[in-house]
Order: C-alpha cells, then structure tokens, then sequence
C-alpha cells in the first residue's frame, strides 16, 4: 500500500495522501520521500500539482508525534526531519503552480504543507478545521515553516492567534483571515476543485505568497497576555512570537525556526504534554468503541449556542435541524436515527447541569462559551441512547466523555476540586491574588474566576484577583493538589468514570489541566498522593476532611496508568 | 478480556495486540527485532491502537510516550524494545505496591 497515489490528466499531476491502515493522514516519512520523489522527477508535461486526501475527514492530521519524541538534543531536529523538509521544499520550489485541495482536520504540519503550495482551496461545510497544534497541544516551535510562512500569507496578527493562541479556523475563517484562496461547498466541491485548478494555470489567481501581507501590529497586548501565562506555556509563545515578527519582516529565519523546535521541543513540559496526544487519542478510541446506531439528524430545540458549532462543524450527511423551543428552558434534543425512531436526550450549554427526568440521557456542555466543543453525558439512566449522542457529537468534532456519576455532574466535581480549596482559603486569609497565583503557578493558564463563572461557581469566583499582584501560596497549591489527587482516586475507583483518559479529557477541558503534567491521572500518582499525606498539617485547613482519608487510600494502591 | 500479567509475558502480549491492532499485512511471524515504523508500517495513530489492545491484554491503561522518548529515532522502536520497556514498568508498578504493603 501507498502513502501517495499519483494520477496524472491533461497536464495536471494530482498527488493523493493516503496513509496505509489508517482513517487519518499522517505525513510521516513514507509519504515526505514519495511527494518529494514524485516533485523531483516531475513529467515536462505537467502543468499543475494538485494535493489531495483520500480520507474523508481528513487532510493531514499530523506528522507523527515519534519524531518530536525522538529528539534528545535540540540539535536532532534537522536530522530527523530532513526528509520531511525536503518534501516541503520539492513542493514549494515546485516549477508549476502547486494547489492544496482541503476537505477535513488540517493541523500543524498540514498547515505548513499547504503553505508550501501556491495555492489553496478548502471545503467550507463538514469537518475542516485548521489548526497550529505545536504550541496549543505540544508546547513546542513548529519546524516546517509555520513562523515564517503564515505571517507573509495571513500577516502577523492572524498568525500570532493562530500558532501562539491555537486558534481554529472553519474554511471560512481561513477565506477570512486569507490562509486560502477559495471555500466551497461540499456538494460539487470536485467541480470546483477542478474549475479552479482551470483558473490558476489560466494565471487568473494571484499566489498570496507574492502579495505579501502587511500591516501594523500592536503586539504590546500579545506580550501582556503572554507574560500572565505559567512558564511551560510562555517559554514556546514567546519564541514563537519572537520568530513571527522576524516573518513578518521577510526575514526568513527558517534555520532558527529549527534551532527553536529544538530547544521546546526537548523541554520536559513539552515532553509532557506531547503525552497527551496518547491520552485523548485512548479516549476517543474507548468512546467511539461504545458507538450507538448511526444518528442521521440532530434536532435541537432552545440551544442556539450548541447549534451555531453544531452548524459549523457537521458532517453533511448528519442534518442539524432547528426545531421550534417547546420552551426555552426545555433544550430537548432528537436524535433520529437510521436504524429506528428518534429518541430525545435533555441537553444543556447553560452554567447550570440540566435536571435529570425519567429514563433519558442527560448531557451538559457548559464550556462552549469558553470555546471547548465538549460535553459530558450521564450515560447512568440511558447507556444507549448516550452512545448514540456521543457517535454523532463526535461526528461533528465534538468531544465527549460518558460518566455515570453518582451525584453530581463529573465536571462540576472536577471544578470544585479546584474552586474549593481556593474559596476556603480565600474565606480564612481573604487573599484573593495570592490564590490567583497560586493557580498559575500550579500551571493553571485560564484563571479560576473564569471557570468559576462559567459554571456559576458563586464561591470560587471569590478568586477573582490579578495573579501578578499576589504570591504562590505553597499550603493552597498542596491543598489544590490534594483535593484533585482525591477525587481522580474517587471517581476512577467508583467506576464513575470508566476510563483515566476519559477524565484526563474531561479535566483538560473544565480545567483547562496544565499540559505540563501531562494529565490529571498521571499527575493525581501514588507517590504524589503518599507525598502530599506528609503536608497534611500544613494543607489540611484548605480541603475538605474526606479528602486525607482518601489519600491514604490512593497511596496503598497503584498509579493510574503503566 | 483482562490478561494476568503472570500467564502473559510481554513480548506474547506485544505481538497479539500488533495483530490486534493494525490493519497492515504484517510479517508471518513478528520477531523482537522488528521496527514498528520501518517493517510493521506504524505511526503515531496505530501505536494508540496498539496501547489500547495493549491495555485488554495486561489488564491496566499503558501510555507509550515513556517507550517512544526512550529510543533515538522512530526506527529504533522495535517490538523487543517495547517488551523490555513493557516488562520494566510492569515491575517497577509491583516494586511500588509491595513497599506500600
């Protein structure tokens, strides 16, 4: 089996990505040596390089985390990645123009292979999404060009959101912000893929690398943004932006764009937090594992923020339909699927969890309006039904974690066990900014108080404080460590949650969990647990007094993950 | 179903969750010098497969970034790497619950 297919047609060469035994595409060196074997020995006759997906969904999701895992010492990253780099390079120095067709996830390095092209065109409808996830996922300066190449295409303002924040794009923020040339619908998108290849070898589409983009940028907020943000987030933000400028001035610094892949990329919180990817791919698999019958529509009713992402983000054969509210406060959701009638789910966006009533799946996604696509369904009273919700959401680039919580929501409970502690020792020391410290400095970028609004968490919000003002408090930051090393231990033991990655997935969304530990479960381990029994004096007045017993538990049991 | 650790040894383990897992025509007979990226056709994506078949077969979640920081480049991951690195958390994780008792 082939990484690439390649078919040639009147003069244009298309190049189809197609990782073998795989549903993504990952640009892995199989595929670097056959594009830059096929752009290297390119046929006089050819006129235009078209680059293409075969996988539906998907454009290039990655280049293979084993790479970034493998470089010991900054100086490895040339090394390893040579092969990959030389494909870009075939690409960009490529004799005919060169058009990236995209339909599906196109994140990191996909980005950077599209940004080799001439042009691009993506498909606006269905699961296209690009995405920086070097920085946002990984910690760590991209190495294929991202630094110096999006500021000339997308100018330096929309490429600091996008590589430093980890903004998402829909194609059509990417038509907005100039990353491609075209967005078309999914319906005839071959045809317009096609018309469009016409236009550019008829020279009728300028190449934005030629235009340059320009402009003034302030990037005095960036930089205060940036300075608020805990050290393992801040050391690859601000390399990167310190290289985004040097793009910005046309200053090509491409070899010190790998000198500062280099020096992240072998950080331990980079090494950390490239752990994750392991975590969240487990949970996706252990999720979808538990797959209903395939859901055909979603009608919703009284959700308008679940339907704006839903609307962005469905595939095209799952219709999202907005049925009249029964009353606003009802968010009723049908699912109808293909193999038997619709059945209803109560679903809420709202701070509130949505009340539980008869034999219906509940689910809450209370995190929208913080831009986390995820939701949390009680799969307690109907299992099936919260497999069926759980396909389709995934479908539509959601992610989901299915609990069967005793009490209260999971995501509730995980915020308390970082809201708690800081509302009991905001109530005892009335430090307010020394708690918002003390947050930060555990590695926590977004602020409690935000959370604690989010979830109308009316204690926590007690912590609304400037971070900068105060100082980390060492008993608070045990207290907060103790409580969340107690409740993994809980949960995971009461089969509440019945996976580590399903709540590592849950925590790095509702707490936004430093990627630097890698996850909450590694984090919440034996010998953490055993040595935060040894400050149980100094932690004790900040956590509730269940919280030591089940320490004492954890630390006679085993870690959560080998 | 949930192996016990003391009937499966790593290295069986590794090869029944690579002919678990992948999708790929795999060699007749999988030895511990094979490279999982070079002669089995894995990336990063069929390696999560792998821990999760991996994780029926031993009984506990395994996350593999440990192992795959442990090698100098994704041709030397090999299936006996993997069982070694397999074997030596395995008995690390009993060290750690035997001092705890």
């Amino acid at each position: 089996m082939e990484a690439l297919h390649a078919r040639s047609d009147r003069g244009v060469l298309t190049l189809t990505l197609d990782t073998p035994g795989s549903d993504v595409n990952v640009f892995d060196l199989r595929a670097a040596n056959a594009l830059a074997d096929a752009l290297e020995t390119l046929d006089p006759a050819i006129e235009a390089v078209v680059l293409a997906s075969a996988k539906p969904g998907s454009f290039v999701n990655g280049v293979g985390l084993m790479m970034a895992g493998a470089v010991k010492a900054p100086g490895d990253v040339a090394q390893l990645t040579a092969p990959v780099r030389r494909a870009y390079r075939a690409l960009r120095n490529a004799r005919v123009p060169t058009i990236a067709t995209i339909a599906g996830n196109c994140f990191g390095c996909g980005v950077e292979l599209a940004l080799q092209c001439t042009h691009r065109i993506a498909v606006e409808d269905g699961p296209t999404c690009f995405y920086m996830t070097e920085i946002a996922d990984y910690l760590f300066v991209p190495c294929f060009g991202a630094t110096q190449d999006l500021p000339a295409i997308v100018g330096l303002d929309a490429a600091v959101r996008l590589l430093v924040f980890g903004e998402r794009w829909t194609a059509r923020d990417a038509l907005r912000g100039g990353l491609v040339d075209r967005a078309v619908p999914v319906r005839g998108s071959d045809e317009a893929f096609a018309a469009f290849v016409d236009e550019v070898r008829g020279g009728r589409v300028p190449s934005r690398r030629a235009m340059r983009a320009v402009g003034q940028v302030d990037l005095a907020p960036v930089r205060e943004r940036l300075a608020d943000l805990p050290e393992a987030m801040r050391f690859p933000s601000e390399a990167a932006l310190a290289l985004l400028e040097r793009g910005a001035r046309g200053e090509a610094a491409y070899d010190d764009e790998i000198q500062a892949a280099g020096e992240t990329v072998v950080r331990d919180a980079s090494k950390a937090a490239q752990g994750f990817f392991f975590v969240r791919q487990i949970a996706a698999q252990r999720e979808r594992r538990s797959q209903g019958p395939r859901t055909r529509a979603l009608v919703l009713a009284g959700l308008p923020r679940l339907l704006r992402q839903l609307r962005q983000r469905a595939p095209a054969d799952l219709a999202i339909v907005d049925a009249p509210a029964p009353r606003p406060e009802a968010h009723r959701l049908l699912l109808a699927s293909s193999s038997g009638p619709g059945v209803d789910v109560v679903v809420s966006t709202a701070s509130a969890p949505p009340v539980r009533e008869g034999g219906r799946a509940v689910a809450w996604a209370p995190l929208l309006g913080l831009g986390h696509a995820f939701v949390e369904i009680d799969a307690v009273r109907a299992p099936a039904v919260a497999s069926q919700l759980a396909s389709a959401l995934h479908r539509a680039g959601f992610e989901t974690a299915q609990t069967r919580p005793s009490g209260a929501f999971v995501t509730e409970r995980v915020a308390g066990a970082l809201l708690d502690p800081i509302a009991r020792f905001v109530a005892r020391t009335g430090r307010a900014a020394d708690a918002a410290r003390t947050a930060r400095a555990l590695g926590f970028a977004r602020p409690p108080a935000t959370l604690a609004l989010a979830l109308g968490h009316a204690r926590g919000a007690s912590g609304e404080a400037d971070a900068s003002s105060g100082e980390a408090s060492p008993a608070l930051a045990a207290a907060i460590a103790a409580t969340l090393v107690a409740l993994t231990f809980e949960l995971l033991r009461g089969g509440e949650i019945p996976h580590p990655a399903t709540l590592d997935v849950l925590a790095r969304h509702v707490l936004d969990f430093p990627l630097a530990e890698r996850s909450l479960c590694s984090f919440a381990s034996v010998r953490r647990a055993a040595s935060l029994l040894d400050r149980a004096n100094e932690l004790e007045p900040f956590v509730d007094p269940s919280v030591l017993a089940r320490l004492e538990d954890h630390a006679r049991g085993r870690d959560h993950y080998r | 179903m949930h192996g016990d650790l003391l009937e499966t040894s790593p290295i069986e383990a590794v090869i029944d969750a690579i002919r678990a897992s992948s999708r790929l025509s795999l060699p007749s007979s999988i030895e511990a010098h094979h490279r999982f990226v070079d002669d089995l056709g894995f990336d990063s994506l069929g390696l999560v497969t792998l821990s999760v078949a991996l994780e029926d077969r031993l009984g506990a979640p395994i996350l593999l970034d440990g192992w795959i920081g442990s090698a100098s480049s994704p041709s030397a991951l090999t299936v006996g790497s993997l069982a070694l690195w397999i074997g030596s958390s395995l008995a690390e994780d009993h060290g750690s619950a035997a001092r705890a008792l």
